[in-house]
């Protein structure tokens, strides 16, 4: 059986690749696609440990189920927001989001 | 599993009420949709009633997910309570997208946040959580100008980034102690040595809860939304959302990490110390009326943050006062500032000049609401600060205490500009500023409630046993 460890360092690898996508792509959409891969990074922890940690409970299985479930909510959210700021905007590059100074 | 569902009635009500007011912004006619309004306040009342009765009642349900207790219930009731005093200012409003919609998205995330405050568990939180936050990015986007889809843009994709990390951090949590549930995870803790994992797992849910309270370094969104959101939202953001983050940060930090007390508390007085120096400097600099606003609640998530750093029922306690008496001042000077937008007014600061002469009512409001920010005798505000500020003392934080203190003293020099304005400016014109009814019975309440609980506090104190 493939050591848990495995799982742990996958998921820490896909957490800092979408967090290096947030950080560093500037378009609106490739950004959400990134935190999309944090999300499911944070999934396959709570897979992992519940196979792990808690057997005899699926817990952590339901919490993934929950989780994706919210994930499609606000990636239809989110993809609604960015269509309405390119309709205003004919952008979608962060960068030019600048009404606001950070 | 038996369920009391006597102990869910103000959740399901809210729920109820909020398909309600959608289903009637989908079949009711034009003339009819004006009612929706007042179908939600009925709503929001019959929840508040159905609440007085759980006073008291401590118990749990959904097999320890969901809890009920007094803490949980007096959030609910403040949540309730300025909520409906939203909807009632905003009934006679011209709305920028349908009102069932933007009553209905209120609810739904007014109902999020209750769920939130009774959470006991990390599945239950993060759900709670995510239908907080869900329909609060709708209604800051539904101006549909630039501004508006800026400022919900921002929020969206920061407060994704941080419902992120706050989950990651669940994660951990649950991987090292095989539970969801607070007081479960709570027992596999103890006596246990403090491991290196926890301590990541932990600082990842201060930083996605600090998102959601605004708390500096994770404040960005605050000013932005303020800002750009159509007003009555803003209103609403100022005291829902924020609501449910003290609410959840009050749950699971004393409960389900009660070994690593000591780290957290301090983790608090660190985000305390940053949100009050950095919001009430950025707060200076601002000739934007909402944007001061917006660093000034960011400021006094710090002042709020005093009562988590001092980690007992105290704190915690101080922490509820003085949320209610921030809600309400906040809540009461948006709304001030709805009445002016309205007469296309109010952007500005110069805009509120001789406000005194144009609308003495607002005016007054305007200047009670903002000193009980500041924290004058005899207000609401002083109150809060006093109890907040005791315990801090009585924690053996004195020094928190007096970086408070010099705080609000720093703070007087961006509110006094505003009421300067208002009191010692001519107004460009002479003419008055016509306020519809119910916007001016809500601003009048939170007026009365202000000074009522600035002159006698024990009258909510007693309430939440202090």
């Amino acid at each position: 059986m493939i050591p848990l460890s495995y799982y742990l360092i996958l998921s820490g690898v896909l957490f800092a690749i979408g967090m290096a996508g947030v950080l560093l792509r500037r378009n609106a959409v490739a950004v959400l696609l990134s935190v999309e891969i944090m999300l499911n990074s944070a999934n396959l922890n709570l897979v992992a440990f519940s196979r792990y940690i808690a057997p005899e409970q699926a817990s952590g299985q339901m919490f993934a189920l929950f989780v994706m479930a919210i994930g499609a909510a606000e990636v239809a959210v989110g993809l609604a927001l960015i269509l309405m700021i390119y309709r205003n905007l004919q952008s979608v590059n962060l960068d030019q989001f600048n009404i606001f100074k950070w | 599993m038996q369920i009391e569902w006597i102990n869910l009635m103000p959740e399901l009500i809210i729920f109820g009420i909020a398909i309600a007011v959608l289903l009637g912004e989908m079949y009711f006619s034009t003339n009819a949709k004006r009612f929706l309004g007042i179908l939600s306040l009925l709503g929001i009342v019959a929840a508040l009633f159905s609440l007085t009765s759980l006073y008291g009642v401590e118990a749990t349900e959904f097999m320890g997910m969901f809890s009920i207790d007094l803490t949980a219930t007096v959030l609910k009731g403040i949540l309730l309570v300025t909520t409906a005093l939203v909807v009632l200012a905003t009934s006679r409003s011209r709305m920028t997208i349908g009102e069932g919609e933007f009553y209905s998205m209120m609810l739904f995330s007014v109902l999020g946040t209750m769920f939130m405050a009774s959470a006991n568990d990390l599945i239950m939180l993060f759900i709670a959580l995510e239908l907080t936050v869900l329909p609060a990015y709708i209604l800051v986007g539904s101006k549909k100008t630039a501004g508006s889809a800026e400022a919900a843009l921002k929020y969206f994709l920061l407060g994704l980034v941080a419902s992120v990390i706050l989950l990651y951090g669940m994660s951990l949590v649950y991987g090292l102690t095989g539970q969801t549930n607070f007081t479960a995870i709570a027992n596999a803790l103890a006596g246990q040595a403090i491991q290196p994992l926890l301590l990541v797992g932990m600082v990842m849910i201060v930083v996605g809860l600090g998102f959601k309270v605004a708390a500096v370094p994770f404040h960005f969104w605050a000013p932005d939304v303020y800002e750009g959101a159509p007003v009555p939202v803003a209103s609403f953001l100022a005291v829902g959302p924020k609501a449910g983050g003290f609410a959840a940060l009050i749950h699971f930090f004393p409960v389900a990490l009660a070994v690593a007390a000591p780290i957290w508390a301090g983790l608090f007085a660190i985000l305390a110390v940053l949100s009050m120096l950095l919001g009430n400097l950025a707060a200076l600099a601002q000739t934007q009326v909402r944007r001061l606003l917006g660093y000034s609640a960011v400021a006094h998530t710090g002042y709020l943050l005093v009562g988590l750093a001092v980690a007992d029922s105290f704190g915690y306690t101080s922490l509820i006062f003085y949320f209610l008496v921030y809600s309400l001042a906040a809540l009461g000077s948006f709304l001030v500032i709805l009445a002016t937008t309205e007469r296309g007014l109010g952007e500005n600061v110069t805009d509120f000049a001789g406000l005194y002469k144009r609308a003495p009512m607002l005016a007054l409001a305007m200047a009670i609401f903002l000193f009980s920010l500041v924290g004058i005798p005899p207000l609401a505000g002083f109150m809060g600060k006093v109890y907040l500020f005791s315990a801090a003392v009585q924690g053996d934080l004195i020094w928190l205490a007096v970086i408070g203190v010099l705080n609000s003293v720093v703070s007087f020099g961006y509110y006094v500009t505003v009421i300067r304005q208002m009191y010692f400016v001519n107004p460009p014109t002479n003419e008055g500023l016509p306020v519809s009814k119910p916007l001016y019975l809500s601003i009048v309440l939170i007026m009365a409630a202000v000074v009522f609980l600035g002159v006698y506090p024990s009258a909510f104190l007693s309430i939440i046993n202090l």
